[in-house]
């Protein structure tokens, strides 16, 4: 079943390897557009609250696909030009930031009122509050979907292979493609199986302990 | 301190305040009292804006309420407020809670901030759990650390919204204790209670409100033992009868 192994293995780990970094990469971007967000969201300035929601309306309900295709292919045509892997970070981060906004404002909602309230009522403004006394609890309280995000994002990632990123699915499919039929099909899946799975495993552990890190008595 | 003049409030359909007016001198310890839903709650609230009002206006220490922004954040870091349910910051210990607003709003250097709160816990009776968790102390012991949160910041005027009543009965004691010294010490407070008790020992001025009005404003003596409106009285009986 696994004919040629070495070969595979080889196409496989440089195809993990730039899922991996492309998944750490556009999660990056994700989170801080997720932060920009849920700020807006909650923000006296009414401007601020109703691009924050277009965005987020806009990003959420466009498949992925159509993201990254709408970036790669009509971009270039009003002259916007860059990598395919540029693409690929911005078209994840993007569309996985809408849904960490939307995860931190409930992170932020169920943080009780009287927080925020006796949070200004020692003098705190309105960002030092979000900063020191709302964030750092609805973060805590947030990290497992947050960590949810991640995992649909390494899968999200295959979808790049589409505007040309070699990434783990795209180097599989070559494999199977093979003109020489070097390799077994089903080899090559049972491959490419392990492979997101230790991907995903990988990062679930890294996410646990980040949640165990940060929780403190309740 | 305070000076509230023609305030009205509404909360949709509800008409909460109605025309209020009300002073608090410099020293002086106002208890509200009255029946729920009577508006004293909103009231207190309004005094560092955490309510807005619809009309009239609200002066502290001698300058109309700012809007939101620095200047409202200033005004509040000099009004303590200590609430019903607490609300100390759970993911701080107990000294950290102490010292968030003098390090944040007074830009006092930690270790400074940190031996004034150690103080103020000791006098709250509260030193042992400078490092316990809000989660891990008892709801008496909980509002004696809020009422040191709100002392840290040097408060000219400290407001108190129902302080004793989340707590178990044999807990109101040592808050409504940690009080009494202040008002002894001449703190001026604003007091939302139904503790008839406390008013009578701590006040110096009792104002009772019902239906968003203030219907009656005496001395304690004056009030429990001669309320001169019906609705004091009825309340009076309800209240006092056993």
């Amino acid at each position: 079943m696994f004919e040629n192994f070495d070969l595979m293995a080889d196409a496989l780990l440089k195809g993990m390897w730039t899922t991996v970094w492309v998944t750490l990469a556009s999660y990056t971007i994700a989170l801080v557009i997720g932060v920009v967000l849920v700020v807006m969201h909650v923000s006296p300035a009414l401007p601020a609250r109703w691009a924050a929601n277009a965005y987020t309306q806009l990003f959420r309900n466009v498949p992925l696909l159509a993201v990254l295709i709408i970036m790669f292919f009509g971009l270039p045509q009003i002259g916007i030009k860059a990598e395919n892997w540029v693409w690929a970070l911005l078209g994840l981060g993007m569309y996985t930031g809408a849904f960490v906004g939307e995860t931190m404002r409930s992170g932020i909602n169920s943080i009780p009122l009287g927080q925020a309230e006796a949070a200004r009522s020692i003098g705190l403004t309105f960002s030092q509050s979000l900063g020191t006394v709302i964030m750092p609890q609805a973060i805590r309280a947030v990290i497992p979907p947050l960590g949810s995000l991640l995992i649909a994002l390494v899968k999200n990632s295959a979808l790049v292979l589409a505007i040309g990123v070699a990434e783990l699915t795209a180097r599989a499919r070559r494999l199977i493609e093979d003109p020489e039929s070097k390799f077994d099909l089903w080899g090559v899946i049972i491959g490419v199986t392990v492979s997101y799975l230790l991907i995903a495993l990988v990062l679930s552990y890294l996410v646990r302990l980040a949640e165990k890190r940060a929780a403190f008595v309740r | 301190m305070v000076s509230i003049s023609g305030v009205n409030k509404y909360f949709g359909d509800l008409h909460a305040l109605k025309d209020i007016d009300l002073t608090v001198e410099d020293g002086e310890v106002v208890v509200l009292i009255g029946p729920s839903g009577s508006g004293k709650s909103t009231l207190c609230r309004t005094i560092n804006r955490l309510e807005t009002v619809d009309s009239g206006s609200i002066e502290v220490n001698g300058k109309p309420l700012p809007a939101e922004g620095r200047a409202l954040a200033n005004l509040r870091a000099d009004v303590g407020m200590v609430f019903q349910h607490f609300n100390l910051f759970a993911h701080l210990t107990v000294l950290q809670n102490i010292t968030l607003g003098p390090i944040k709003v007074r830009r006092m250097s930690k270790a400074k901030a940190e031996a004034r709160g150690r103080q103020l816990l000791e006098r709250v009776g509260m030193s042992e759990k400078a490092d316990a968790f809000p989660s891990q102390l008892s709801g008496g012991q909980q509002q004696r650390v809020a009422i040191a949160r709100g002392l840290a910041m040097d408060p000219k005027l400290m407001m108190f919204d129902e302080p004793t009543s989340a707590l178990d009965p044999e807990m109101i004691n040592e808050v409504l204790d940690v009080m009494q010294d202040l008002a002894r010490e001449g703190m001026t407070m604003v007091v939302v209670t139904h503790e008839m008790g406390f008013a009578r020992r701590a006040a110096n001025r009792v104002v009772f409100m019902a239906e968003g009005q203030i219907v009656e404003t005496a001395t304690p003596d004056e009030f429990f033992d001669d309320p001169k409106t019906e609705r004091a009285q009825d309340f009076l009986s309800k209240v006092m009868s056993h």
